[in-house]
């Protein structure tokens, strides 16, 4: 095989979507995949016009979403299909975890989802398509609406569901959404903008999106796209480089959201040893949140804090890492592939028994470390350090800003914890098991998203 | 005589670094046999690594592939240890890495990092450490033996037309006089070796402190725990711009020196950014091209490390210093000794050193070992005797295995001089929404 052939034959041609349009092309190579050449003016809608769907009533725009949703639970096209194939192909996913994910999304575009969407993150759902009306003390009166916004999300690829709720959100707002794709989900956003199209096209809704690469940091399209001129928000998923890639765009009219890079904790207290059943349930419960997306979401737990003593927790490592090796519903039993370089830092553990102890291999069915110290690196790939307190409330000195989600058994604990891990920095406490799920109609990383997405502009007297 | 002897007994043979792969391959395919079976027995991190792997024969180069590891594995040790001052569970750690025993080394009293390396060398672990730009430094144990090696490698500089030992050289050497890195042990060996004893200069007098650079270590932990206060941040960065204001100083003090004795044979010994330097302070007291002396030595190497130069930069001065010596490798503080460069700015292979080009995980071949192949640079060195030395780096490198080529005069294995960095982790696009606290400690001490 000739060089060229080999990379023609490895080569995946990535879709651009462009105010309702799809685009085809391979003008633009990136290694492994290439895109249509990028025409930076149809990615701006200019500010002398209003975006299409401005002044579409709510109730349109929520029954074209359903209609996507149905569409997408039958996929006539296949364009689901073919994008599940190609995320299975070069994704990082395990295959039975991005099936299931893939599974998932249609029941995100329910009626019923979207109402508790808008009325929870924005406070009603009479504020987008009208006023509401105030008087203040004094007796003056005004009114005030959450009026569309101008987009840039820069999502995140590691679950397929952050596309999903960007399109339903960006769709909610009315505004103008620019969706940048990440390079570990080339796919799933246009997928369902394709099934979008399809439900409705050319409908306001439908031209208020366009999904397209480049990539982070190109200062040839960043520089020129992100300004104030043509977005209002810049909305980020995570990715230090994306959000430093950010900053340096971020000034007056031209605001971040960032849902920022996060890292999740567990906190067990001694009432788990309190028999064996209890024990194996919780070792189950801490699984189920360890191998979220086999542990590559920032809900994933990586730390686990427990109250026992060297021998009890030995006795809960050994169950949990059975545990890990099993399939769930967002984990695979053994699909994930741990980089050379944890290996080696997990390894090297390996030969510092007393002081550390090792369960499990590195062949992607879990390994769990034992330590008096939280360890240096960063655990993924299926891989959990558990450390041994003297109480949960020491534990609390590690959480931090960057603490996401808190699990906690036994759930009548949190009650005394929660406040502690909010004034630590943390902004979601759940019951151990129960990290998958909600961030819709609730706040998300400290913030009601949808709130922050729209403007809110008022009319006084 | 081993066949591991045999290839460490090529060093300054006149083909040393020249020699063909069809000499060399069968050589370094029985010394890594050899070496391999006397390691495992030592080492139980390399022996499970062998077991887990299924390596068992070595058939071919390539079979060693699943044993190299990479550079986390030298500073794999928990920060903790340090912290909380656990020097013998340090010791211990090392002691896992390392072929010789660690009964000898005195752990009484041990005050800190650098109190520590100082007991190990007193035990006879002459060990080298990184930078450790992290925080996290690696500690890459030697035996005398190993050192005995660099020593005879240093032996003859600016090879292919080499010179050698004879204390007639001034020394400038852009860095602290001392300190546990390969690259200030090499040049103390160099000053002893070639320097005038009368006429040695160091940018500072002091020793290179461990202690400095692990403060920075519990700064983050600090930071990351929110125990750290704003004037301890603020103390911490003004500390550096202080140390820098001070070490800018001493550098104009030392492009004096240079300027004045430039009539004279020196060693310069520095990063490109610091040559560069030299060059534009000795320009402004109005030092034309040409003027140093013809046997002075420009010592330098790797890349810019993200300084702002013209991509000529090299030409620019070596038009500038004239018609010098120059010592030039492409190597790393975990290898014995950096393959030196030609004339034509290609690096050359040492016999003992196996090179390898992985693909861009680190896993499988690049391609064949013919022909010219482009990947993640990893080696296996078989020189060491205090440790397994096959690792696999981040440099993205050419190799071409070929006999002969018409871009260089001399034959044999080379590395092509565009050596780049592989994308770090969150630069590939690959956007996530896990993160750590890393991504909120900003300003210098997050850098």
């Amino acid at each position: 095989m000739t060089e060229q052939s080999r990379i023609a034959a490895t080569t995946v041609a990535v879709p651009h979507f462009v105010k309702g349009e799809v685009v085809t092309g391979s003008d633009a190579s990136y290694g492994s995949f290439a895109t249509p050449a990028l025409d930076i003016d149809a990615l701006v809608w200019q500010r002398t016009d209003a975006g299409p769907a401005f002044y579409t009533p709510i109730d349109e725009i929520i029954d074209v979403l359903v209609a996507t949703g149905e569409r997408m639970k039958a996929d006539p096209s296949g364009y689901l299909a073919e994008a599940f194939e190609a995320m299975a192909l070069v994704g990082d996913l395990d295959r039975g975890v991005l099936q299931r994910a893939y599974q998932h999304l249609p029941h995100m575009f329910t009626r019923e989802w979207m109402e508790f969407l808008i009325k929870g993150e924005l406070g009603g759902i009479d504020l987008l398509d009208g006023w509401r009306t105030v008087t203040d003390p004094g007796g003056r009166t005004s009114q005030y609406r959450a009026f569309p916004p101008r987009l840039v999300h820069v999502l995140a690829g590691n679950a397929p569901g952050v596309a999903a709720i960007s399109i339903i959100r960006g769709a909610l707002t009315k505004g103008i959404n620019l969706l940048k794709l990440p390079s570990n989900d080339l796919f799933t956003a246009t997928a369902i903008l394709r099934t979008l199209a399809e439900v409705a096209p050319g409908h306001p809704v439908t031209r208020s999106f366009s999904a397209v690469y480049w990539k982070g940091g190109d200062e040839n399209v960043e520089k020129y796209l992100l300004r104030p001129i043509f977005f209002d928000k810049l909305v980020a998923w995570g990715g230090e480089g994306s959000l430093r890639s950010a900053k340096k765009y971020v000034g007056p009219g031209f605001e971040l959201v960032a849902f920022d890079p996060k890292t999740s904790i567990s906190m067990i207290g001694r009432e788990a040893f309190a028999s064996p059943e209890t024990l194996a349930m919780v070792a189950e419960a801490a699984a189920t949140d360890i191998c979220l997306y086999d542990q590559s979401a920032c809900t994933s737990s990586r730390f686990q804090f427990i109250e026992a003593t060297m021998e009890q927790a030995e006795a809960y490592c050994e169950l949990l890492q059975v545990e890990m090796g099993k399939e769930r519903l967002t984990a695979s039993g053994c699909g994930v592939r741990m980089p050379s370089t944890l290996r080696e830092e997990i390894d090297a553990l390996r030969s510092l028994d007393p002081f550390y102890k090792v369960f499990g291999k590195c062949d992607g069915r879990g390994v769990v470390i034992l330590s008096e110290d939280p360890v240096d690196f960063h655990p993924e790939s299926k891989t959990v350090n558990v450390v041994v307190v003297e109480s949960l409330e020491d534990a609390v000195k590690h959480a931090s800003v960057a603490t996401q989600t808190v699990g906690i058994y036994p759930p009548e604990r949190k009650a005394d914890l929660r406040e502690r891990l909010a004034a630590a920095g943390s902004q979601r406490i759940v019951t151990l098991g129960s990290a998958l799920g909600g961030g819709v109609g609730i706040p998300h990383d400290g913030f009601f998203p949808l709130h922050r997405l729209v403007r809110w502009i008022t009319d006084e007297c | 005589m081993t066949a591991r002897e045999t290839l460490l007994g090529m060093l300054h043979q006149p083909n040393c670094y020249t020699m063909s792969q069809a000499e060399l391959v069968p050589l370094q395919l029985e010394a890594a046999r050899e070496l391999l079976a006397e390691r495992r027995q030592q080492l139980p991190i390399l022996d499970r690594r062998a077991r887990e792997t299924g390596v068992d024969r070595i058939d071919r180069l390539d079979d060693l592939i699943p044993l190299l590891f990479s550079h986390t594995t030298f500073k794999s040790y928990p920060n903790s240890f340090v912290q909380n001052g656990q020097w013998d569970r340090m010791t211990k750690w090392l002691g896992t890495l390392t072929t010789r025993s660690m009964d000898g080394v005195d752990l009484g009293d041990i005050t800190d990092i650098d109190d520590w390396v100082s007991r190990l060398w007193a035990a006879g672990h002459l060990v080298n450490t990184t930078s450790g730009t992290s925080g996290k430094v690696s500690f890459l144990n030697r035996t005398q033996g190993d050192d005995d090696l660099l020593q005879r490698c240093l032996q003859q500089l600016c090879w292919p037309e080499p010179i050698h030992p004879g204390n007639k050289h001034h020394v400038f050497f852009l860095g602290p006089r001392s300190g546990p890195y390969l690259l200030l042990i090499a040049a103390n060996h160099v000053a002893r070796m070639y320097g005038r004893p009368d006429s040695l200069h160091y940018l500072s007098d002091e020793t290179l402190r461990l202690t400095d650079i692990t403060r920075m270590a519990e700064m983050r932990l600090k930071m990351a725990e929110g125990r750290a206060t704003p004037s301890e941040i603020a103390a911490m960065e003004q500390n550096a711009r202080e140390k820098g204001v001070e070490m800018a100083a001493r550098f104009s003090e030392m492009i004096r020196k240079i300027v004045a004795l430039r009539h004279e044979p020196m060693i310069i010994t520095g990063g490109w950014l610091q040559m560069w330097q030299i060059m534009e302070g000795a320009r402004a007291q109005g030092v034309g091209n040409g003027e140093f002396h013809p046997d002075t030595v420009i010592q330098s190497g790797g890349g810019l490390k993200g300084a702002d130069l013209p991509a000529d930069y090299r030409e620019q001065l070596f038009e500038f210093f004239g018609d010098v010596r120059t010592q030039q490798g492409y190597g790393m503080s975990e290898m014995s000794m950096g393959f030196p460069m030609d004339k034509d700015g290609y690096y050359h292979q040492i016999p003992w050193i196996i090179p390898f080009v992985l693909d861009q995980e680190g896993v499988k071949p690049a391609g064949p070992r013919d022909g010219v192949v482009q990947g993640r640079y990893a080696y296996l060195d078989l020189s060491n005797e205090a440790r397994w030395n096959g690792l696999i780096t981040g440099d993205r490198v050419t190799i071409d295995f070929r006999e002969t080529r018409p871009e260089t005069r001399l034959p044999g294995l080379v590395v092509h001089p565009a050596i780049s960095r592989y994308a770090n982790i969150g630069e590939d696009d690959k956007i996530g929404c896990a993160g750590t606290i890393d991504a909120y400690i900003s300003g210098e001490i997050g850098a």
